[in-house]
């Protein structure tokens, strides 16, 4: 790890929306979760307030001297989890997990088991709370002549247990799920928390729904001006390239597109904020609203189901972009 | 048209982005993290600069809403967050004064607990270089890792503040520096619904820094730079003395650019711009000379990439034909507070004006 380059500008702390947030006053903030506290014997006396964050990248974007701030974060999650009791709503997703496999229940039934080449990974959120948004992106891949499997068989990428540290829990969904990827050439996922599991901890080659589609005309099926919600883990965390084409696909379509500065400023729905503090989660995310509603669109877009979800919570009309275009032959 | 590739997204960067579009350059700048410019106090010292360069920033600054005042070699002077005088002959018009003009009576205004600024502090430290000044509280709770730019959007804490500065003693009112690039224009009408004048303490490491900092984006923007933030340059691959394309790395990904030039703004070991080894400092692209310009071996605050009006060497000393520098990465660089955007900006108008490729 590279934390011992810290120079203490705290750039990492300004740019962290949760401290930035009037519910985030008791997170300690990057700099000291991620690089400070670590360094001392008490380490763990930092407690559970140290789980505050939404794992949004915003200050490891900001970080002059390129410290993965994450991931310093995330190994102190890892010890803490040992230490301290987990909060009730992390306690209730790692039961779900094991009940069910998922982290939250699903009744979803459209599952496409036809020996196809390509599996499409919806993930948790989108089979358990937001079946219609996987429905849509299955419809646009198939129209963008991706045939594709949906597998019962895929569990819980892990990423959600990583972040309350429970590795081996994660380590045995990552088996299980590579054995139900080796039938598969491909996997497209629509949620970057996913994606980002499975290329940064499984190591494969999995693709968000967004980065395969440049290169096709598509057509908007909505009416007004949107704005973009530019997702923190795709934007920071895989590809910022593919949250450009995210918003030049829209614009391609006919879509009315408003570029806001605070677009890609964090929902507050990521990294166990929304399951282990709801209160700050909700906070965050009715500041985003509420800049959105002062620029008058009608609603956003975006292509993370816990954009859609934490957003959609607070009033929002969100769509996702597989639910506002469709592909011109 | 020609394809510049700039390295780097702070001052030198992308005030030398900028020029080069202007040039009828096809620009993409690539950066990532804060860059010192956004860490800076935003005042600079423009000794030496060409008055050409200082009238196309003059044009930047004017256009974003916060103009600069000042000159090549006018001397102001303002009181930084610790109470300590600071001069230099460039600012915001919030931040300096004319030398010799300066107040004679001042109210430093702390903004409830929070460590912005100290009243107390500030006021003792302000008397001790002979200013009469006296520290007085806005009643507020503002957390202490909170920004008080997202704080002060506020009205009721607007209104109280207003109601603080017209109770203030004293000729001036100090503040910490409350608004955005985008909000600059508040601090003259709080200074007109107050009756004081006002000036902002001079803070690194905060908004006056990012004000800079936005005031080169949105010129850049302007300008029809294409901007890759958040992502950075790895490699740079030769044909001889000729550099042909770039790797730049973002997120899990890698895309390689073909470049006809390449202007580097990476600025010091600080900001990751140059290698720190034991050894001295060293380029992280393997490619270029690097030197120490100062007395010794180990001067690390002199050196920096070797360089002939901006126009970087090969290892063996030879002149590239289309690689550039500008900015904190070259060895004439001082690095001190003060002087660092000076020379950024100063260096990109030479660099881009010797930027000529075969
Ligand atoms: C806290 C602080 C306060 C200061 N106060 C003042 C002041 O009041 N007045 C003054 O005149 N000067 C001040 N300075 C100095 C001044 O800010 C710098 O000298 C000046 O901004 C340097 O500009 P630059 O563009 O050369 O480098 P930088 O601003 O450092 O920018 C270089 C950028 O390039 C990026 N980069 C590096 N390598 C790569 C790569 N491979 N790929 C992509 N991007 C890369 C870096 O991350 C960085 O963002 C201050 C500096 C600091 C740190
Ligand atoms: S990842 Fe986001 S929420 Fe977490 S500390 Fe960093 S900036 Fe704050
Ligand atoms: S931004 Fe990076 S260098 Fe600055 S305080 Fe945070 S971790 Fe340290």
């Amino acid at each position: 790890m590279n934390e011992g380059r810290c120079i203490k500008c705290s750039s990492c702390m300004r740019a962290c929306p949760v401290l930035n947030d009037p519910q985030g006053k008791t997170f300690p903030g990057p700099r000291t979760v991620g690089i400070d506290a670590p360094r001392f014997p008490e380490a763990l006396s930092i407690g559970n307030d140290a789980l505050m964050c939404t794992m949004c990248h915003a200050c490891e974007w900001a970080c002059p001297s390129s410290i993965t701030i994450t991931r310093s974060m995330s190994m102190l999650r890892e010890r803490l989890a040992d230490a301290v009791p987990s909060l009730p709503g992390h306690q209730r997703m790692r039961e779900n997990v094991r009940e069910y496999g998922r982290t939250v229940t699903s009744d979803f039934t459209d599952w496409k088991e036809s020996g196809e080449r390509t599996l499409y990974f919806p993930g948790c959120i989108g089979l358990g709370r937001l079946p219609e948004l996987v429905r849509s992106a299955s419809k646009l891949l198939s129209s963008m002549g991706i045939p594709h499997d949906i597998s019962p068989q895929a569990k819980c990428c892990g990423s959600p247990l990583l972040k309350v540290g429970a590795k081996q829990e994660a380590s045995s969904l990552q088996q299980n799920n590579l054995e139900t990827f080796s039938a598969y050439d491909n996997i497209v996922t629509s949620c970057p928390g996913c994606t980002y599991q499975l290329r940064e901890v499984y190591g494969i080659e999995s693709k968000h729904l967004v980065e395969l589609m440049p290169g096709k005309k598509y057509r908007s099926t909505v009416e007004g001006r949107w704005a973009l919600q530019v997702p923190c883990h795709l934007k920071r965390g895989l590809d910022p390239w593919a949250a450009e084409y995210m918003a030049a696909v829209l614009v391609q379509a006919g879509v009315d597109l408003v570029r806001l500065p605070e677009e890609d400023l964090c929902c507050g729905g990521g990294g166990g904020l929304l399951s282990g503090f709801p209160d700050t989660s909700a906070s965050l995310a009715r500041s985003k609203v509420r800049t959105y509603r002062e620029a008058g669109v009608r609603g956003v877009i975006t292509a993370c189901p816990f954009c859609a979800l934490n957003l959609g919570r607070e009033g929002l009309l969100v769509l996702d972009i597989s639910q506002v275009l469709t592909v011109v032959d | 048209m020609r394809t510049a590739l700039v390295v780097g997204l702070g001052a030198a960067g992308t005030f030398a982005s900028i020029c080069l579009a202007k040039k009828g350059w096809k620009v993409l700048a690539v950066g990532k993290g804060t860059s010192s410019c956004a860490m800076s106090t935003g005042c600079l010292n423009g000794s030496g600069m060409d008055p050409e360069c200082l009238r196309e920033l003059s044009r930047l600054f004017q256009a974003s809403g916060m103009p600069l005042v000042g000159g090549v070699d006018e001397k102001r002077t303002g009181i930084t967050n610790l109470g300590t005088r600071y001069d230099c002959t460039l600012s915001a018009p919030g931040s300096t004064w004319v030398q010799g003009n300066g107040p004679q009576s001042v109210t430093v205004l702390g903004m409830g607990k929070h460590p912005s600024l100290r009243p107390n502090l500030v006021a003792s430290v302000l008397r001790s270089w002979g200013m009469d000044a006296r520290p007085q509280i806005v009643p507020m709770d503002i957390p202490g890792e909170s920004s008080l730019t997202a704080a002060f959007r506020d009205q009721g804490r607007l209104d109280r503040l207003i109601n603080s500065i017209k109770e203030a003693w004293g000729e001036t009112v100090l503040l910490p520096p409350l608004f955005s690039l985008k909000d600059y224009g508040r601090l003259n009408e709080l200074e007109r619904l107050g009756g004081r004048r006002l000036k902002e303490a001079i803070t690194p490491l905060g908004t006056p820094g990012e004000r800079f900092h936005q005031v080169l984006e949105d010129g850049a923007r302007e300008a029809g730079v294409e901007i890759w933030y958040g992502r950075r340059v790895t490699a740079l691959r030769t044909e001889g003395d000729l550099i042909t394309s770039a790797d730049v790395q973002g997120g899990l990904e890698t895309r390689t650019v073909d470049l006809d030039a390449v202007l580097l703004a990476t600025g010091g070991p600080l900001t990751d711009g140059l290698l720190l080894r034991q050894t001295g400092l060293d380029d992280p692209f393997g490619l270029f000379l690097v030197k120490e310009s100062g007395e010794g071996p180990h001067d690390l605050m002199r050196s920096g990439y070797a360089h002939r009006g901006g126009r970087l060497l090969s290892r063996s000393g030879t002149p590239m034909a289309n690689a550039f520098a500008a900015g904190d990465c070259l060895a004439f660089s001082l690095r001190s507070p003060g002087k660092g955007l000076g020379d950024a900006t100063s260096s990109a108008w030479d660099a881009v004006h010797t930027m000529e490729v075969p």
